[in-house]
């Protein structure tokens, strides 16, 4: 290695886009100009895209579940609520075409990592430092972390709101949590980063369902509000991009009510939610999604239990 | 299109900056988009195409990848892959690998320019910020209170 050779600007990138987020972040630190490019939205977005781009064959589709990584990212809060990070990580060696994105030494392995993040807590501004904030982890998009933020309050841990239902909210609980500043949080568990990105709408309510997703066309992610139940109710949505709320009735021929998980599943960057509609005296299963281009929404018809 | 193959088997001379004349058919030298554009904007009717920025040395590497992948449509491309293999390890260190990437880049042949990308990739993943400048040649350009402030921002990759 004692030759050199220069390494021009317009190589950079492509070499770049490659490596893994933690050899990134290290690598801020070699120079301006690339801590300028790693930083840049526009190289984020190609990252990611080159991410995903490995995980689609030649042409466009996607590989068999068998045939590329599997990497779960899994985050609850704990009894404490400190948000607790779990990631599983399963290696699977390729039996037939492209095997290039797994290196040929991981040819079978598992890992598990948990982390127990603390740094939350300093991300809340103006805070005095015995206080913890409490969270609630809502929904992902590409491995950003939405998370709802309430740092007036702190619940006891046996008091989980998650196993009541709605209906049980009752008219104090409601002046407790609409009378707080509550807001939300952007957590990227991979890079360590979290942001505050907005007030949340004075109509709070815990038991509102928070999805994320991405607009390809304004290259924004947007976080969508809907009440639970709703009947032609507006949801709320947030554009990241401009920070700033509109509201919008995409699901105003629905009278749903979410059933399950009111945490969203995201699919094709929307998210999905299993909800019931009634039809004059029987319930029907479907599942709704929010399209975050159009910000309106969808419904699948499915076959859920009879 | 101007460009006919196989039974024609048209050939094309490629000059490199050092003077070297390459004969290759012309359906080798069309998996650079470059060459390709010259040839159907008749650039190859008189003489050799001229190519400034590649050696003779790096050329020859780059023809040897584009032989192998224009002929290889209906091989395996476990086999392909492997070959791609043994063949950016035998380019052998950084300094060869980026003046793969510089011609690759320079003769648009997008298939080399994400190998050897990918290949300097790998090379750099587990290495420091100081190692990374020393093979580039690249210049710190932080004041030490800058670098302090940016190392201690990205502590966790570090450790």
């Amino acid at each position: 290695m004692s030759q050199q050779t220069e390494l021009p600007e317009d190589l950079t990138r492509p070499i770049l886009v490659r490596l893994p987020v933690k050899s990134l972040t290290r690598f801020k630190s070699v120079c301006k100009s690339w801590r300028g490019t790693i930083n840049h939205p526009d190289f984020v977005r190609d990252h990611l895209n080159h991410a995903y781009s490995q995980l689609k064959d030649d042409d466009g589709d996607y590989l068999n579940d068998h045939d590329i990584i599997k990497h779960n990212i899994l985050i609850t809060t704990d009894s404490s609520y400190r948000v607790v990070y779990q990631e599983r990580r399963k290696l699977r060696s390729k039996t037939k075409r492209r095997s290039k994105f797994v290196s040929n030494k991981a040819s079978s392995s598992e890992a598990e990592r948990i982390v127990v993040l603390d740094e939350l807590p300093k991300l809340f501004p103006n805070q005095p430092d015995k206080f913890i904030p409490s969270h609630s982890v809502r929904s992902s998009c590409d491995g950003l972390v939405l998370i709802t933020a309430h740092p007036e309050i702190t619940l006891d841990p046996e008091d989980d709101p998650e196993e009541e239902e709605e209906e049980d909210y009752s008219e104090m609980e409601d002046d407790y949590w609409g009378q707080q500043e509550n807001y939300l949080l952007i957590y990227n568990p991979t890079t360590r980063e979290c942001k505050r990105v907005g007030v949340l709408p004075p109509s709070y309510h815990h038991s509102d369902a928070w999805g994320i997703g991405y607009d390809h066309i304004s290259q924004s992610y947007k976080v969508v509000r809907a009440p639970c139940s709703v009947v032609g109710t507006p949801v709320q949505v947030l554009s990241l991009k401009t920070d700033s709320w509109k509201t919008t009735t995409p699901f105003d021929d629905f009278l749903y009510k979410i059933r399950g998980d009111r945490n969203p599943v995201t699919a094709n960057r929307w998210p999905h939610w299993v909800v019931t509609k009634r039809n004059t005296d029987q319930l029907e299963w479907i599942i709704i999604y929010f399209h975050p281009e159009a910000e309106g929404g969808g419904a699948n018809r499915g076959h859920g239990p009879s | 299109m101007s460009i006919t193959t196989e039974n024609n088997e048209k050939m094309i001379t490629l000059m490199s900056s050092d003077g070297e004349e390459f004969v290759v058919e012309e359906a080798v030298a069309a998996q650079s988009q470059t060459i390709k554009h010259l040839i159907e904007d008749g650039c190859s009717t008189e003489g050799s195409i001229p190519l400034p920025n590649v050696t003779g040395r790096v050329l020859s590497e780059v023809i040897q990848y584009c032989k192998k992948h224009s002929s290889s449509d209906d091989k395996e491309e476990k086999e392909l892959e492997a070959w791609d293999a043994e063949f950016v390890k035998a380019a052998d260190d950084h300094v060869a690998l980026t003046d793969l990437m510089m011609a690759a880049n320079f003769l648009d042949i997008k298939g080399l320019l994400d190998l050897v990308a990918q290949t300097l990739a790998n090379m750099i993943t587990g290495k420091s910020p100081e190692e990374v400048r020393r093979m580039w040649n690249i210049k710190n350009d932080f004041t030490p209170e800058e670098a302090e402030k940016v190392r201690k921002e990205n502590q966790w990759a570090f450790e």
